[in-house]
């Protein structure tokens, strides 16, 4: 699936050798797997699934009109524990978007609840609708 | 599915077998529409089994846990809330009813389960019984009366 916004565009190096792959063997085709985009006429709204990662693990950073989020998963393992079986593997992650002009980068917020990451990229005030007042010729 | 070899002589090849097993199961999960499967991870101690379930954006009361002889199985909702005003323009996220079922072995006490949620990880422990947990024998020297 690709993202339909415009102003926030997936930046994926490797999505032509994913796309092989995932027609030869069926393997998922998407490097951001577990993010949603959702876009409003005032801002541009990421979620990122990050289950089991802390606050202090992950980071946004802006540099160059693109915003990544970098980060690890710790390793889990419960005091004692000897490993029976992993479908959900630790380790670092990256998801990387480049942003449009439009987009204010000075204003990004960004809260992290139930192990979802939701990023909030405001649009630029100038970019944003306005309505006009309209007078009547008589008024000066 | 179940595609596991009957000879278990060859652990390694177990492995591979157990990873087409995984694969096979998630390549059905995914075509059924009805449920997604959750990511666990599980672990052995001494006295305990700890299982810890991927369940990103979802509430605690949207989550049920049902561990009974033998089986233990999450199932639950993740709901997909609209934008106000908006329109979704990426939408990788697993949305809907999921489940998971375990087999779980037996000398488990099903009556002393404990469950918490945090980050988005539920963490489920499994006591062991008293029978099944191994036990540390005192080693008396040959002049020692027993």
């Amino acid at each position: 699936m690709t993202c339909r916004s415009q102003n926030l565009t997936v930046v994926d190096p490797f999505r032509a050798v994913r796309g092989q792959f995932s027609k030869q063997f069926g393997m998922p085709a998407e490097a951001n797997q577990g993010s949603r985009v959702t876009e409003s006429e005032t801002e541009v709204v990421l979620e990122i699934d990050l289950p089991g990662v802390e606050l202090a693990d992950v980071a946004i950073t802006i540099h160059n009109g693109s915003l990544s989020v970098n980060g690890s998963k710790p390793p889990q393992t419960p005091d004692g524990g000897r490993p029976l079986f992993t479908t959900s593997k630790p380790g670092s992650f990256q998801h990387t978007f480049r942003l449009h002009k439009s987009l204010d980068t000075q204003a990004v917020d960004a809260v992290m609840d139930l192990g979802v990451l939701t990023v909030s990229i405001p649009k630029r005030p100038e970019v944003l609708p306005q309505s006009v007042q309209i007078r009547s010729a008589a008024t000066s | 599915m179940n595609t596991k070899a009957q000879n278990s002589r060859f652990p390694f090849f177990e492995q591979i077998d157990q990873g087409i097993n995984q694969m096979v199961n998630d390549l059905f999960q995914q075509d059924s529409a009805a449920h997604y499967s959750v990511p666990v991870n599980g672990w052995e101690r001494d006295d305990s089994y700890v299982l810890k379930f991927d369940l990103p954006g979802v509430p605690l009361e949207d989550i049920d846990l049902q561990v009974q002889e033998g089986l233990l199985e999450v199932s639950g909702q993740r709901s997909s809330p609209d934008v106000e005003g908006g329109r979704v323009t990426l939408d990788e996220r697993p949305t809907g009813s999921f489940q998971r079922r375990l087999r779980l072995a037996k000398g488990i006490d099903v009556s002393k389960v404990d469950a918490e949620l945090d980050a988005g990880v539920l963490t489920v422990t499994l006591k062991k019984l008293a029978e099944s947990t191994p036990q540390k024998v005192q080693i008396r020297t040959g002049t020692q009366s027993p």
